[in-house]
Formats: structure tokens, C-alpha cells, sequence
């Protein structure tokens, strides 16, 4: 729990009646990715022993997640189809010394993350924004000018192609240790305890990120579709 | 500090309730849902004092949600049937 310490109000009226919370996803509503019969020591003894059934749930559990996330770093299915392979490769090859410190499941996105990045660097040459200036400005603690109220546009318009199409190039735009975080916690919908295990960050550190993110691409939209 | 923040501010601070500031540093644990109850009540405070946090929350909320709404491409059924008999050759497995 988080808490700073004011007295308690004297408010009647629920969060919920402000509309403000409602359909957020609490944390016990998260499935953990990857759900199975198969356990994953089994799985793993199963890897070692090169059985037929061991490789086809680790494909099956695991190879539409980790290429989703490539691609969403990646934006091209070859590029994020080779990830997969050899990230699977890798699994395979070093299962032997897999010392199991932490799950298959952390390392799996922990690798599929830093391959992705790694040949996003080379030829990134993405336009740099200054993407401080779309964290809301405060005077003394009070927010200075208004926000708009896009959060009322019609739900078709979060469902376009060009409004998608439009976030995921804001995306793009942040620096890639909050786009990372943005896109575990976010986009690929990971309880916050696996985030934070695959990107080796403390809770509060992780959340930090999330909420920049959420922060600059908030701004970005109403930039976009209200001014 | 112009006169209408420092107003703002003012009033606020004898409600006892936290700035528009510290309600931005609250979003996240707020729509999480993990601020402790005197925390929650006292941004839920605010917020039914100040439209414009009111609008800033509702956006922020709507940005964490909208991830949820992309699509979610899966991979070619043959590619993974490729992907099988690429990594059992490469381990030398029982197929």
C-alpha cells in the first residue's frame, strides 16, 4: 500500500460514481501469461530430455507472446519471426545450464526484449523528440492551463486504424527503456511483478517508467485529436 | 506564483487535500487501486474539487487501457510447424 498520509475525508460518494476507475484492470484480474497443465519444471525437464512434447509446448505457450512483443519493438513479422527462432534456439541450447534463478518466462521476455533492441539499434535514426516537454506543467502544485477532455471521444475513434496507427507511432517516439516498460505492462498486459523481474527494475522504478509513458502519450493524443 | 494557483493552492492545503501535482503522482497506484484508503479519499477529494484533474485522470486512464486494444498478431500456423522441426533438428531430438 501506498500512502502519504492524509487524514481521512469526508467524502460520501465512491470512486466509482466518478466514473474515474471503473473497467481498470486490478492486478488479481491479470491472468499470468502462458497458463498450461504443463508446469514449468516439468517443461524444462522435458526441454533436457529433447522430448517431442517439450518443444511443442514450448512453441505453443510461448511463441505467439515473445513475437508479438519483437514486433511491437521491430514493426516487421520477418525481423520478429527471426527473434522467436532465436530466442527458442537459445532456450534449447542452453536448457541444459539453465540454473532456473529466475523462470523460464522472465528469461524468455528478458531475451526476446534486449534482441529486439539490439538490432533496433543500428538503424533506428527515429526523429528525437524532447519528449519531457509533454510531462503536464505544474505552479507551485496547481496544473497550468486546462486539459482537454479526449477521454470522452467516441469509442469508434479508439478503434480506428489511424488512431491506433497513431499511438503506436507515439510509441515509437519515447526512449526505449519507458517504451519497454510501457509495452510489458500496457500492451502485453504482464503483472507488474514480471516486469519488473524482466526488465531487473524495483517496483517503484518500473512504475515510474509506465507512468512517463502513459504521461507523453496522453499528451500526444490530445495534441492530436482535440487541439 | 500567480494569484489564482496560489489561491488554488491555498484552498487545497486547508481542505487537506493533496495538489494537482501530487494527484499526477498518485495516478498510477490510484487506477491500480494500492493507494491506502486515507491517500484514496483525499485524491478522490480533489477530484470531485477540480475538473481539470478530473479530465487529466480520465485521459490518463483511458492511455493505460488503450494497449489492451491493439491487435495481437500470432504467427503463421506453418511457421511454427518450420520453427518445431527447426529446433528439434538443432537439439537432435526424439521426433
Amino acid at each position: 500500500m501506498v500512502s502519504i498520509g492524509f487524514d481521512a475525508g469526508q467524502t460520501k460518494k465512491s470512486l466509482l460514481n466518478l466514473n474515474l476507475v471503473e473497467n481498470y484492470p486490478k492486478p488479481q484480474d491479470v491472468s499470468p501469461p502462458g497458463a498450461s497443465n504443463i508446469n514449468e519444471r516439468d517443461l524444462i525437464q522435458g526441454l533436457r530430455e529433447k522430448a517431442e512434447w517439450a518443444f511443442k509446448e514450448l512453441i505453443s505457450r510461448w511463441s505467439d507472446k515473445l513475437y508479438r512483443l519483437s514486433l511491437r519493438f521491430l514493426k516487421r513479422p520477418e525481423e520478429a519471426q527471426e527473434i522467436v527462432q532465436e530466442v527458442l534456439l537459445k532456450v534449447v541450447e542452453k536448457i541444459a545450464t539453465f540454473e532456473g534463478t529466475s523462470s523460464l518466462y522472465t528469461w524468455l521476455y528478458r531475451v526476446t526484449v534486449n534482441e529486439s533492441l539490439m538490432r533496433l539499434r543500428p538503424n533506428k535514426g527515429k526523429v528525437q523528440v524532447s519528449w519531457e516537454d509533454y510531462l503536464p506543467k505544474y505552479e507551485s502544485g496547481i496544473h497550468l492551463g486546462n486539459f482537454s477532455d479526449w477521454a470522452k471521444l467516441p469509442d469508434e475513434k479508439f478503434a480506428e486504424k489511424e488512431f491506433q496507427e497513431f499511438v503506436q507511432a507515439s510509441i515509437e517516439l519515447l526512449p526505449d527503456d519507458l517504451k519497454t516498460a510501457y509495452l510489458l505492462k500496457d500492451v502485453e498486459q504482464l503483472p507488474e511483478d514480471e516486469v519488473c523481474k524482466v526488465l531487473e527494475l524495483t517496483k517503484p522504478a518500473m512504475k515510474n517508467r509506465v507512468h512517463r509513458a502513459r504521461l507523453f502519450l496522453r499528451k500526444k493524443i490530445e495534441e492530436r485529436y482535440v487541439r | 506564483m500567480s494569484g489564482k494557483s496560489k489561491v488554488i493552492r491555498m484552498m487545497f492545503g486547508l481542505m487537506g487535500l493533496p495538489t494537482c501535482e501530487e494527484v499526477e503522482q498518485f495516478a498510477y497506484d490510484f487506477l491500480e487501486g494500492v493507494l491506502d484508503s486515507s491517500t484514496m479519499k483525499a485524491v478522490e477529494r480533489h477530484l470531485k474539487a477540480c475538473k481539470n484533474c478530473q479530465r487529466f485522470i480520465a485521459a490518463y486512464r483511458k492511455t493505460a487501457l488503450l494497449g489492451k486494444t491493439f491487435q495481437r498478431p500470432t504467427l503463421d500456423p506453418e511457421f511454427k510447424e518450420n520453427l518445431f522441426e527447426f529446433l528439434v533438428q538443432k537439439a537432435g531430438g526424439k521426433v
